[in-house]
């Protein structure tokens, strides 16, 4: 068991990285939803005895990250045509440059809090480097589908840090994280949804219009 | 009388936990009603008596805290809360929420109806579609829903869901005109407020494990009672991640950015609904957590952290009022800076005691009564004069007289002078800086009340009193102003009221 | 009974291995449904080679003629040094890893002096290229060897392999299993296998390895090739020693659990060549500087942890 949870934390590091180098939303979807479901394995990887509601709950975490939400965001990419995102020529050393800086400034604040988990060293900078990568996919990317899978993957730096660090989570609240994730993904697929309908893509370099008047722009 | 209110005081003690149950599924209900009614006529009206409801419930409820022995114990682990004893700002903003909503639906009967008849051209020139109004209807009802949950919850988990429920469901508000720029600003609150809610729900992790290494209660009565065995590193950091994650929802800058774009896009019922209730629901959370610090022992760090952003978020604010071109922005940094005053209010209640948390309810219900009047005005001033930007509103004095009288009483009310109920915070602040010794600070803020009340002073001259005059007339309609008028004489009566009972501030 | 051992050491090294490509070409053509060429293919391809002369182009200088045999040499001395299961090579000290590091290293640089010296443009390019990726394949070497060494607490390569064990596995299995990916990908990139290089393409656009030894004929061009080989060994040895860590001081048992290491490892890159394709050349930095972080991660992951 031991061993395989440390493959799975090491699988969710390397989601991260397709997470934060890869240009196509296809793949950005099925790795936020690989990293969903191995998140969702993890509690019950570590945990010493397998509890009925744990397995439910993992089961049906695992349906809702891995089929229903890649689903709903491939619908969301076919129908705005939002295959690729925008390229710029750096950016294939810039994402691993940036994926380094994730995981060493994960390491360092790990090592600061300097938590006890029993077992699972590794997920406290798994964790963060999800959190972190999400974060980093919804700054630097201009396709608001990726923004949408950012938030996700965030959400799933959360709950893993939640069931790496609670022994006994108390269920509730993480049916409120999973009930807000999806409730969320929902209405910002909405909000793609009137975007892709208005502007015939969904890039929200788009949205750029709402901004400080400062006065000295002309008035065409 | 004396009958009636302490028969309604011990029903309300009594049923407590039955009454808030009802509060806040009722609206829940009655939103999927208003889907599925067909006639709008009809879904107004149910709004409509619906929040009035609401509003005298949450009456009986407040009265409960006439009396704070009766209830000794309150709240222990359960979800919601089963009295108010201990958590007053709870009551103090659910009021506020209900209050605002009947004022609301009131206003939205008729707005409701003036838009279905307003065929118009937006700024680009396509013609304004609006959402239908059952979705309106029905998400404002969700939406109260969820702001009466954020004030009920006795967990902070039920807390953090019930405040990122409120974002969910005022996107479709934000939305409602349905044009490029209202979708520009619902994407980016919708963004930029979920990250933040997901950070203050780092915080909630953080808070937990401050409770010990496998993770303690986060019901407030076990965090109250508890606090001060907390591990002070990761109480530090749950103070640090809820200020950011909440702020981002209460407008605090540098977290702020939403929302100018937010509320100058929305339809003006759900600016005002956003500036009167969301903020303040928001700030409850962060002021939870900061009562969890001053138990915790650690008072100052949280307070010096709220004292400082609060300055730098009326900073902020009136570095953006100073140019503003539109009208309803100009209201949107108000707001703001309203924000960073309660907040600088609450930090410096640490130093001070009891009278500066009475001045935080004060400014926060003077400010939500007088935001949310100005809204209800601005949006007929929109009707009216079909731009945004208050170059282009024509005399208001001489087209629309009464709704420029009540313009220029909100406006009077808005930047503090008396007798606006917010004149006692910034007094008070004055006061207090003057007192500690902080010359510099308290100069600045002087400087920055002085901006703001010129940059919104700019603006509502102009409207009021020049302007283009096409010689078009306009039918005023006075009775929609009707929940302005009150909550501006309710803010008086309060400034009057403060004033009678506290005879000045010591 | 040293001396015996290391004699058959060095012969089985030596004898052995053009097998391992020959077994990934097998590989491949099974996978492409085919039969493909059998497995000893490559000593017959080097036994014609030597029987041949040996064209120099006329524009070359000495350094062309001096090149084929100098590389040979110093990858047969880089691969000398190398342990073969239980054993040391011949030569095993403190820091070796770095002289093997060095040795290999020269002995590009000869091969990119003699592919310039024979002024074609297109070697001279295929030379660019693979100056390229050397530099930044080093520094994946230089990070596994790095974590590996700190793992084990040797610093020679024999003493490296020889603490290698299961226990260490299961002590360290993220850590391991990190630096095997990473030493896997940097056996594809030096001994230019896809996808950093594709053996069987002679195209200008795709070729890297191939076009630099394209002027080279009979017995130069044999022991080119066999250099290659013997490279292939050598980075093979290493991701054989870690995935099959075993010892039972037994010679022979640890040479057969070794060897067949070394097969696995050349399925496994017979596979990989067969389901992926060359990347981008322009991509291909991108993808050594992602072998680069495993490797630091992998080091981060030992570092935190001691």
């Amino acid at each position: 068991m031991h061993i395989i949870s440390q493959f799975l934390i090491l699988a969710v590091i390397f989601c991260d990285f397709f997470l934060l180098s890869s240009y196509s939303t296809f793949e950005l979807v099925k790795f936020a939803a690989l990293q969903g479901v191995l998140t969702a394995l993890l509690p019950l990887m570590a945990a010493e005895h397998f509890a009925a509601e744990g397995i439910a709950f993992a089961l049906s975490v695992i349906l809702l990250k891995g089929f229903f939400f890649p689903f709903v965001l491939r619908k969301l990419i076919v129908k705005n045509n939002a295959y690729e995102e925008k390229k710029r020529e750096y950016s294939g050393a810039l994402s691993i440059a940036v994926y380094l800086f994730v995981f060493f400034v994960s390491v360092w604040l790990s090592i600061k809090l300097d938590l006890e988990v029993k077992s699972l060293s590794w997920i406290i900078p798994a964790s963060f480097m999800t959190i972190f990568s999400g974060l980093f996919l919804i700054i630097l990317r201009t396709q608001t589908v990726s923004q949408i899978v950012g938030y996700m993957v965030l959400e799933n730096g959360i709950y893993c840090f939640g069931s790496a660090v609670f022994v006994q989570q108390p269920l509730m609240v993480e049916a409120a994280i999973l009930l807000d994730i999806f409730v969320a993904v929902f209405v910002m697929g909405m909000a793609v949804f009137h975007i892709g309908k208005e502007f015939n893509n969904s890039d929200s370099e788009n949205l750029n219009e709402l901004r400080e008047e400062t006065g000295q722009e002309a008035d065409i | 009388m004396s009958f009636l209110s302490s028969f309604l005081y011990f029903y309300g003690a009594d049923n407590f936990k039955e009454l808030s149950l009802f509060l806040i599924l009722m609206p829940t209900v009655l939103g999927i009603l208003s889907f599925l009614v067909s006639s709008n006529a009809q879904r107004r009206s149910i709004i409509f008596i619906g929040s009035i409801f609401h509003f005298l419930i949450t009456g009986i409820l407040v009265l409960t805290l006439a009396n704070r022995d009766l209830y000794a114990v309150s709240n222990f682990p359960v979800l919601i809360l089963n009295s108010f004893s201990g958590n007053i700002e709870n009551a103090v903003f659910l009021s506020v929420v209900s209050l605002l909503f009947s004022g609301a639906s009131f206003y939205s009967l008729k707005y409701l109806k003036l838009e279905e008849k307003n065929i118009r051209k937006d700024d680009e020139g396509f013609l304004i579609n609006d959402e239908p109004e059952a979705v309106f209807t029905g998400f404002m009802m969700f939406f109260l829903s969820a702001m009466t949950l954020v004030c009920f919850s006795a967990h902070m988990g039920l807390l953090w869901a019930a405040v990122e429920a409120t974002t969910l469901f005022s996107a479709p508000l934000i939305y409602f005109h349905r044009s490029r720029r209202s979708l520009e600003a619902t994407w980016k609150y919708l963004v930029v407020c979920s990250v933040g809610i997901a950070i203050a729900l780092l915080g909630t992790f953080f808070l937990s494990l401050s409770g010990g290494k496998s993770g303690g209660s986060l019901y407030f009565y076990d965090i109250i009672s508890q606090a001060k065995n907390f591990n002070p590193l990761w109480l530090k950091l749950s103070f640090i991640f809820f200020f950011v994650g909440y702020g981002t929802k209460m407008g605090l800058a540098p977290l702020h950015t939403w929302l100018p774009d937010a509320h100058s896009e929305a339809p003006s019922v759900v600016s005002a609904l956003l500036s009167g209730a969301l903020l303040n629901c928001a700030f409850l959370g962060i002021w939870k957590s900061y009562s969890f610090m001053r138990i915790g022992g650690l008072g100052e760090f949280s307070s010096s952290i709220m004292i400082f952003f609060g300055i730098f978020t009326v900073f902020i604010s009136a570095l953006f009022i100073l140019n503003q071109k539109e009208y309803k922005r100009a209201l949107a940094y108000s707001s703001v800076e309203n924000m960073g005053l309660m907040c600088l209010l609450l930090g410096i209640s640490f130093y001070v005691g009891r009278e500066a948390e009475k001045l935080v309810f004060l400014s926060a219900i003077g400010h939500s009564l007088i935001k949310s009047g100005m809204f209800f005005i601005a949006g007929m001033v929109l009707f009216y004069y079909k731009s945004k930007k208050y170059a282009e509103v024509g005399p208001m004095f001489s087209k629309t007289p009464f709704t420029a009288g009540m313009w220029f009483l909100g406006f009077i009310l808005l930047s503090g002078a008396p007798p606006s109920p917010l004149f006692f915070p910034k007094l008070f602040i004055f006061k207090f800086m003057l007192l500690g010794g902080k010359y510099f600070i308290s100069a600045l803020m002087i400087f920055l009340f002085i901006i703001i009340f010129a940059g919104l002073g700019k603006i509502f001259y102009e409207t009021i009193f020049s302007g283009a005059n096409n010689l078009q007339e306009i039918k005023e309609d006075k009775t929609i102003l009707f929940p302005s008028l009150s909550f501006f004489s309710i803010s008086i009566f309060i400034f009057f009221a403060f004033f009678y009972f506290s005879r000045g501030i010591k | 009974m040293e001396n015996i051992k290391i004699f058959f050491q060095i012969l089985v090294i030596f004898s052995l291995a053009p097998i391992l490509p020959g077994i990934i070409n097998r590989v491949k053509a099974k996978f492409a449904g085919r039969q493909g060429r059998s497995i000893f293919q490559l000593y017959f391809d080097l036994y014609k080679l030597i029987n041949r002369g040996m064209v120099y182009p006329k524009v070359s200088g000495i350094i062309f003629k001096m090149a084929a045999p100098s590389v040979l040499a110093f990858t047969a001395a880089s691969a000398v040094i190398m342990p073969f299961g239980g054993q040391s090579g011949l030569l095993s000290f403190s820091g070796d890893f770095l002289l093997i590091a060095y040795f290999l290293a020269f002995s590009r640089f000869l091969l990119i002096l003699s592919a310039m010296d024979t002024s074609s443009a297109f070697e001279g390019m295929g030379a660019s290229r693979e100056a390229q990726f050397a530099v930044f394949a080093e520094p994946v070497f230089f990070m596994s060897m790095l974590t590996l060494s700190r793992i084990t607490g040797e610093t020679s390569v024999y003493g490296i392999f020889s603490k290698l064990s299961p226990d260490l596995w299961i002590q360290n299995a993220p850590v391991l299993s990190l630096i095997t990916g990473s030493l896997f990908i940097l056996l594809l990139c030096e001994s230019s296998r896809v996808p950093f290089d594709d053996p069987d393409t002679h195209l200008e656009l795709t070729m890297i390895h191939e076009v630099m030894i394209l002027d080279n004929s009979g017995t130069d061009l044999a022991f080119m090739l066999y250099a290659s080989y013997l490279k292939f060994w050598i980075y093979a040895s290493f991701v054989s020693a870690i995935i099959l860590p075993r010892h039972s001081d037994f010679f022979f048992s640890d040479s057969f659990i070794y060897m067949s290491g070394l097969f696995f490892t050349s399925v496994a890159a017979g596979v990989t060549e067969s389901i992926m394709a060359r990347v981008r050349l322009l991509r291909v930095p991108q993808f050594l500087l992602a072998a680069f972080s495993i490797s630091v991660m992998a080091f981060v992951f030992q570092a935190v942890k001691g």
